[in-house]
């Protein structure tokens, strides 16, 4: 019952970016010479992951920070464990988008691929699944600490430029390491087989032109980077969980 | 008598603003209804919820007898989605001391059938289902914030009737509000918080004795305020 009435509480959003997402997507490989077709699908997709991304951190900010969802903050059950199942939720509803998104792509990306299929769908996988792992929970981390500060505003303004901080350092982290003399990074995800989608953080970039093929050893330092900041958001999490008191009053 | 709660030095601070000061109070597990009386911006709020677990930044010592208390905000929170018969499976799974069986019988007293919406249910309905899933907890320590503030005369002694009834045999039930006439027969004990400190924690047979309880409230805010 608490997983249906958590999953309820969020299904409108991923419902309508859903419907958005496949109907624009299925519209596109039904005509895939139709090039605005493609564009708006393009379009479509992006504007649908912005939208539940920001509500996702929406949702673990306004509970953890402004104390919203009452019911749940005068539960026996502890709060952080109530988080645990918010972003339990989330991530599943991110990763039902993602593989909706991908399977509509699927024909595009699998007939170059030929015998890399495999390792092609394991890759947009797994990097999509660290990545939405390493967002949350740097969501949930950066929340905690905003929860520190007084005032609404204060708090917010903290979370967002907080959150766009980690980010671009996850960025320049991925390009300095994984790519030094590169200088064509992209925001966004390509279609295509030979363009690398690499997520710092949650945000996608793409690589245009690796030499080394599809599975170039930066497309797995994107994903050990995301995975490092996974581990280090959720240990700074419970590490100030435990030390601090916190007040759970609705802002 | 064992102490059911025990405040020592509480302190709780908003800012520059003090909500509550050097506030201590002991509570006996004797099983009866108190009020908790004071004025808007007296601080019962912010006591109840330092007693219940939603303030836990202050300063000063609060121990409960029960690590569970049965705590109703001043303000809905269930969701309107939901069917009665949803809420009780939902609240057995959010309250570890919640009894699904007591639940179901408060809200067949009710008359309140298991298909019906919050979002559906007037006013006063709404107000009995929140205070009878609470009241289905089995605990020591009933708090309430303001149930009684805006419902109608005939809501609100159903409501003071379902506190009585229902709660856990032997339990004590602490139940802010500011309204005062009518409501002596309820309590057993009054406690009055002014300006964030207590002022007043009297048996109410005693407050009877010096001209009742709105008079004695009148009483304690006017010695108050010629002491500041």
């Amino acid at each position: 019952m608490l997983l249906r009435v958590e999953l309820r509480k969020h299904l409108p959003v991923f419902v309508a970016a859903y419907l958005a997402t496949t109907a624009t997507g299925m519209a596109a490989s039904l005509a895939p010479d139709i090039v605005t077709l493609d564009v708006v699908r393009a379009l479509c997709t992006l504007l649908c992951w912005s939208a539940t991304t920001v509500y996702s951190a929406a949702v673990v900010f306004s509970f953890v920070v402004l104390g919203r969802d009452q019911l749940f903050q005068i539960s026996t059950r502890s709060r952080w464990q109530l988080v645990g199942l918010k972003l339990g939720v989330l991530t599943v509803l991110l990763i039902v988008q993602h593989l909706l998104t991908v399977g509509l792509q699927l024909q595009d990306l699998l007939e170059p691929a030929g015998a890399d299929a495999a390792a092609v769908i394991g890759y947009l996988m797994l990097a999509k699944v660290v990545s939405i792992a390493a967002f949350l929970l740097s969501v949930t981390f950066l929340a905690t600490v905003a929860k520190v500060l007084r005032g609404r505003g204060v708090s917010a303004s903290f979370f967002t430029v907080g959150l766009l901080v980690v980010i671009g350092v996850q960025g320049v982290l991925l390009w300095r390491l994984g790519a030094p003399t590169t200088q064509e990074f992209f925001i966004g995800v390509g279609g295509q087989l030979f363009t690398v989608n690499l997520y710092a953080n949650i945000l996608p970039l793409t690589l245009t032109g690796p030499n080394g093929g599809f599975l170039p050893p930066i497309s797995g330092l994107s994903v050990v980077l995301n995975l490092i900041a996974a581990v280090v958001f959720a240990a700074g999490w419970a590490v100030l969980a435990k030390v601090r008191r916190f007040n759970f009053l609705p802002m | 008598m064992p102490d059911l709660l025990t405040i020592q030095g509480l302190s709780v601070r908003f800012g520059r603003r003090s909500a509550v000061d050097n506030l201590s109070l002991t509570i006996e597990d004797r099983g009866h209804v108190i009020g908790l009386f004071g004025q808007n911006g007296a601080g019962k709020s912010t006591l109840i919820r330092a007693v219940c677990g939603v303030i836990n930044r202050y300063r000063g010592v609060i121990s409960h007898l029960d690590s569970s208390i049965a705590y109703l905000p001043d303000a809905p929170f269930l969701y309107g989605h939901l069917r009665l018969d949803q809420c009780i499976a939902l609240a057995q799974q959010l309250w570890s001391d919640f009894d699904a069986d007591v639940a179901r019988r408060i809200f067949a007293e009710l008359g309140l059938p298991d298909d019906l919406r919050i979002r559906k249910a007037s006013k006063g309905m709404s107000e009995q289902i929140h205070l009878g899933l609470v009241l289905s907890r089995r605990c020591q320590l009933y708090v309430f914030d303001e149930p009684l503030a805006a419902v109608d005369p005939w809501t609100r002694d159903r409501l003071v009737q379902l506190i009585g009834e229902h709660r856990l045999p032997g339990s004590t039930a602490l139940i802010s509000t500011h309204l005062v006439a009518g409501l002596e027969g309820l309590f057993d004990e009054a406690i009055f918080v002014h300006g964030g400190q207590l002022v007043l924690h009297e048996d109410v047979q005693a407050i009877a004795a010096r001209g009742g309880l709105e008079a004695r409230v009148k009483e304690v805010i006017s010695a108050d305020a010629l002491t500041r």
